[in-house]
């Protein structure tokens, strides 16, 4: 795993930096309202890193390389998992940072927003890894799209039928954020078998 | 014990099979893989990594089923170079070697330097800015230095000049010094296999149409030159194959099966291997 | 030990070595008790298969110019004056077939060769 790492920060940094920073930057000096808008901005906010660095790995042929090395299944999946955890955690509460930050008069959204946007981006990122290490990275766009647009979806029955958007549902904030950890680790767990058995 | 063992291995692509690939290489030898580009010599070194899932057969690498999850262990022992090297554009060879170093248990830095050194390759320069000879000298820098045991090269030699091209062959030469050291080399330049290979393993088309003892086959095989009218006074069963032109005929011939006043030419590697493939004899 | 391999010359290149280093241990450039080098070794300095210099080997020891110790290696035998003979005739056979084509090239038959080994041979003494 450290190799795995060491591989993203220190030879792929120039495609997955400028990514990390611009996902701040919207978030701090430049606040949008994210949590208040429909969730595939903040959803894609908190992929883009992955994409770039997915992008990436494709023009170097890492797949095709990795195989040659002793590097588990386990870590090569593990690393993309630990990136998106990693990354997901702090985000929501950046963006409600911004905007208490700024002075334009946003109205920041109140702090349980923030946990069950954590549990949706974990959700989301869940099955947008576990699709990509079984469909491989040049189908990404495949189902990328399809899956924002199911969220999306999801967001709108949530408006029409409780008249809020998903990551305001009164859901209680800690079974729905261990449901999304679990369910993300399973996904970990199906990604390593799907990885490892792949025919892409 | 055999440093590969290949059993009826199949692929099958859209347009192409790789059909029934059947070979050992013992422990300690040389095989050099021939084909034309598109035989399909680099999707067999991607089966022999299980880089590629295998549609049949089975694969034993250092006698480690290479589906097996013993497999990511003996991948310890293993050292790849694919074609072009492969290795990720914006890498530097010391950011290599630190990766390496993660990696595997035997990385040898000290001796990692020193092929980066007798290689004459820059440390910080980025993978992107070496010229293609560069980038294969890096890759064999990576794989000879964690100790292994079995090196699979796919066309490690080719788009170098003829000097570096020596100097690499020089150095595989000297990696099976060692008794239980193998190399499996693929390439299409046959004159590179012909100096260290001890089998060759012709892949035509997806088929293994030979898999020899280099030196058995340069042995028992020779090229005579001769007036067509002579080809008669020829055994049929010690004729391999036949090559009319303008002003005689070139016979591909078992040495042992002709009349002793034919002379034989000497015969390279290549030749054999070229009437073979015109004639898709199996040997 | 000096052996050198010709890639134009059509006899194998086990023969090569094998006779090369026969020939030596004949004219004692290579005394008894010499150690050989690795199978490994040679074919690696000589840049040709290990199957070779191996096979190069066993034609050695089968014809008993040399013997290996497993594990150590092998080393020239001590010589054997019957083994001597027989491989001096066997290069004088060599030889002799050698000479007979050519005399078939220019007509020479056999009563004529005879006689011109004869000459030879009282020539020298």
């Amino acid at each position: 795993m450290k190799a795995m790492l060491y591989k993203t920060f220190d030879i792929n940094v120039g495609s997955t930096l400028p990514s990390f920073i611009i996902a701040i930057l919207f978030c701090y000096p430049l606040p949008m309202p994210w949590l208040d808008m429909t969730c595939v901005f903040f959803l894609i906010l908190s992929t883009l890193p992955l994409c770039f660095l997915f992008h990436r790995e494709r023009r170097d042929r890492w797949y095709e390389l990795a195989p040659t090395f002793p590097f588990s299944p386990k870590a090569i999946v593990g690393e993309k998992y630990l990136l998106s955890f990693l990354f997901i955690l702090p985000l929501p509460f950046l963006m409600c940072l911004g905007l208490h930050l700024d002075f334009v008069g946003a109205v920041p959204p109140p702090f349980p927003v923030a946990f069950r946007a954590v549990a949706t981006m974990l959700v989301f990122s869940a099955c947008f890894l576990f699709l990509t290490f079984w469909l491989g990275p040049k189908r990404m766009l495949l189902f990328y799209l399809p899956l924002l647009a199911l969220f999306f979806a999801l967001d709108l029955l949530c408006l029409y039928e409780k008249g809020c958007l998903l990551v305001y549902l009164p859901l209680p904030i800690l079974p729905s954020l261990v449901v999304a950890v679990v369910f993300f680790l399973l996904s970990y767990r199906a990604a390593v078998g799907r990885y490892h058995h792949r025919t892409w | 014990m055999n440093a590969i063992e290949c059993l009826d291995l199949t692929k099958t692509y859209r347009g192409f099979t790789l059909d029934h690939i059947t070979f050992s290489l013992p422990a300690g030898c040389i095989l050099g893989l021939v084909g034309e580009n598109g035989a399909g010599k680099s999707t067999t070194l991607n089966l022999l990594m299980n880089a590629i899932s295998r549609d049949g057969g089975t694969v034993r690498l250092l006698g480690t089923d290479n589906q097996s999850p013993e497999f990511l262990q003996t991948k310890q022992d293993i050292g790849v170079v694919l074609d072009e090297a492969c290795l990720p554009d914006a890498i530097t060879p010391t950011e290599l070697g630190r990766i390496m170093s993660m990696t595997y248990t035997r990385w040898d830095q000290p001796l990692y330097e020193s092929y980066l050194k007798r290689f004459g390759l820059p440390r910080a320069k980025r993978f992107r800015s070496l010229s293609r000879g560069m980038r294969m000298k890096l890759a064999i820098a990576a794989a000879l230095s964690h100790h292994a045991r079995l090196l699979l090269l796919d066309e490690a030699t080719s788009g170098l000049d003829p000097m570096v091209r020596e100097e690499v062959l020089d150095v595989f030469n000297e990696f099976t010094r060692e008794e239980d050291h193998s190399i499996l080399l693929s390439s299409h330049i046959i004159s590179d296999l012909e100096k260290i290979c001890d089998y060759i393993a012709f892949l035509h088309q997806g088929k293994l149409i030979l898999f020899a003892e280099k030196d058995r086959l340069l042995e028992e095989y020779a090229i005579v030159k001769l007036p067509p009218q002579q080809l008669a006074e020829l055994d049929p069963a010690a004729v391999m194959g036949v090559k009319e032109g303008r002003y005689g005929a070139e016979v591909l011939v078992k040495r042992a099966q002709i009349p002793a006043h034919f002379s034989t030419e000497h015969t390279r590697l290549e030749d054999i291997i070229l009437f073979l493939a015109r004639q898709k004899t199996r040997v | 030990m000096n052996i050198i391999i010709s890639n134009a010359n059509n006899k194998p290149i086990y023969e090569q070595i094998f006779t090369q280093i026969r020939d030596q241990i004949l004219s004692g450039d290579l005394p008894p008790g010499q150690a050989l080098p690795s199978i490994r070794a040679l074919a690696k300095d000589l840049r040709v298969s290990v199957i070779t210099t191996k096979r190069a080997y066993e034609e050695l020891e089968k014809a008993g110019y040399v013997y290996t110790v497993p594990a150590k290696g092998s080393y020239v035998a001590e010589k054997n004056t019957q083994l001597v003979r027989e491989a001096y005739l066997t290069r004088i056979e060599e030889h002799l077939q050698q000479i007979l084509p050519l005399a078939d090239s220019c007509g020479l038959g056999e009563e004529e060769l005879v006689e011109m080994l004869r000459l030879l041979y009282h020539d020298k003494r």
